[in-house]
Order: structure tokens, then C-alpha cells, then sequence
């Protein structure tokens, strides 16, 4: 298991990519488990500085694996409630003037994990993701 | 970290890593795009749905003077998440 704390803020995103690299390279998983733990963390963690900018306190992340599952946990506190599960997902199948970005990040997350998980409590929000392990 | 220039073959190279912190490049060097362009995807590993945003804006914006972005050389990570997102339908790629 690893964790970090983040200060939340775009320009984190840098050592947060690192932060997963170490976590990618222990565990020696591939290039793909590599692009969604990469993805999930982004979409979870851009999402989180967008809707509750106004807190400041760090933002947690955990990585962990056991013999079957990759698990991704982020952790903002002294927010408001936020459920990335509400999001609606975008119009795919719209033209190419009718498209729009909005929604694409959080259905992009539920398309590389097998579930998303999300516990308000507090003022703390925690969004768990699970991605299993391909044998 | 992303770097985006024109390469020997007058296409735009993007290469590293397009997450939501590199938006703000790439949207300024593609700003100045107002013809079909081909964006050479060889070197690029990554990228989210923040740089996928930047370039539907861009494909919206060139389509409205009947022009385009063609993308090459995306590595199947890449192929993938477009695949899902069903900008391959959007874009041509070879």
C-alpha cells in the first residue's frame, strides 16, 4: 500500500504521476493498469480541486493491490458533498457540433474500473475505485 | 510534461504527457491552426479527458471552415480511450 498527501492544486499533478510511477513500478503492472491508474487519479483528483476550490486542506491518495485488484482512494475534507457517481455521462453518439467534453472524464473512470464508490461523512469525501487484475 | 511542435513532415508532434495541466499549451499552439493538420501521436503516452477536450474544441472550431485534424501513430493505450469515448468517429486515424 501507498499513501500521499497532496496539496490541491492543478500544478500536484506532477508529483501525483510520480507518486503512481513508484506505486506501478513495485508492483510491476503493466502499461494499461499503468494508463487507468493514471486516468482514475486525474479525473478523481482535477475533479475534486474543481468543485470544492474554496477548501485548502491536502488531498489524500492511496494505491494499493492485492492478488486480484488495484484500489485507488482519494480523500478531501472540509468539502461539500460531491458524488462523481451523479455525473451524467456524456452524448457519444451526438455529431461532432452537438458534442461536448463535459462528463467524458468520470465515464472514461467507470469504463477502466470495475466499480467507483463514493462516502460522504463529515465533510470528508472518499471515492474509492477498483479495478480487477487480469490473470 | 508535453512538448508540441511541427516535426519534418510539417505535422504537429505531440509528445509525454497530455493531462489537464498542459491544456493551456496545447490550446495556444493549436490556436494557431485554421487549416487540415495532421497531429503525429508517435511519442505521446498519455492523455486525459482534459486534453481530449481541447482537441474536440479543435476539431468543432476547424469544421466550421470545412477543415480537420487527422491523428497518427497513437500507441493502443491511446487507441483505446478514444475507442471508448467514440472520438474515433471524430477524428480520422491512421
Amino acid at each position: 500500500m501507498l499513501t500521499g498527501s497532496f496539496k490541491k492544486e492543478l500544478s500536484s499533478l506532477e508529483a501525483i504521476f510520480d507518486f503512481v510511477d513508484r506505486f506501478v513500478d513495485t508492483h510491476r503492472l503493466d502499461d494499461i493498469n499503468k494508463f487507468a491508474l493514471h486516468l482514475g487519479v486525474e479525473e478523481l483528483f482535477a475533479n475534486m480541486v474543481k468543485h470544492n476550490p474554496e477548501a485548502q486542506n491536502d488531498i489524500g491518495i492511496t494505491l494499493e493491490r492485492n492478488e486480484h485488484q488495484l484500489l485507488v482512494r482519494l480523500v478531501d475534507t472540509e468539502v461539500e458533498h460531491f458524488d462523481p457517481r451523479e455525473v451524467p455521462s456524456p452524448e457519444l453518439h451526438h455529431d461532432l457540433e452537438q458534442r461536448e467534453p463535459g462528463g467524458l472524464g468520470l465515464f472514461l473512470v467507470k469504463r477502466y474500473f470495475d466499480s467507483i464508490d463514493y462516502n460522504y461523512h463529515g465533510g470528508t469525501s472518499t471515492v474509492t475505485l477498483v479495478k480487477t487484475l487480469e490473470k | 510534461m508535453l512538448d508540441i511542435r511541427y516535426n519534418e513532415a510539417n505535422e504537429i508532434a505531440i509528445s509525454g504527457r497530455f493531462d489537464i495541466t498542459q491544456v493551456d499549451k496545447v490550446n495556444e499552439f493549436l490556436a494557431g491552426v485554421d487549416t487540415n493538420a495532421t497531429l503525429n501521436f508517435r511519442k505521446l503516452d498519455y492523455i486525459s479527458s482534459a486534453g481530449m477536450g481541447v482537441l474536440l474544441a479543435t476539431q468543432k472550431r476547424l469544421s466550421q471552415s470545412g477543415h480537420k485534424l487527422k491523428i497518427r501513430e497513437m500507441n493502443l493505450h491511446i487507441r483505446d480511450v478514444f475507442r471508448y469515448a467514440r472520438f474515433d468517429v471524430i477524428f480520422e486515424i491512421e
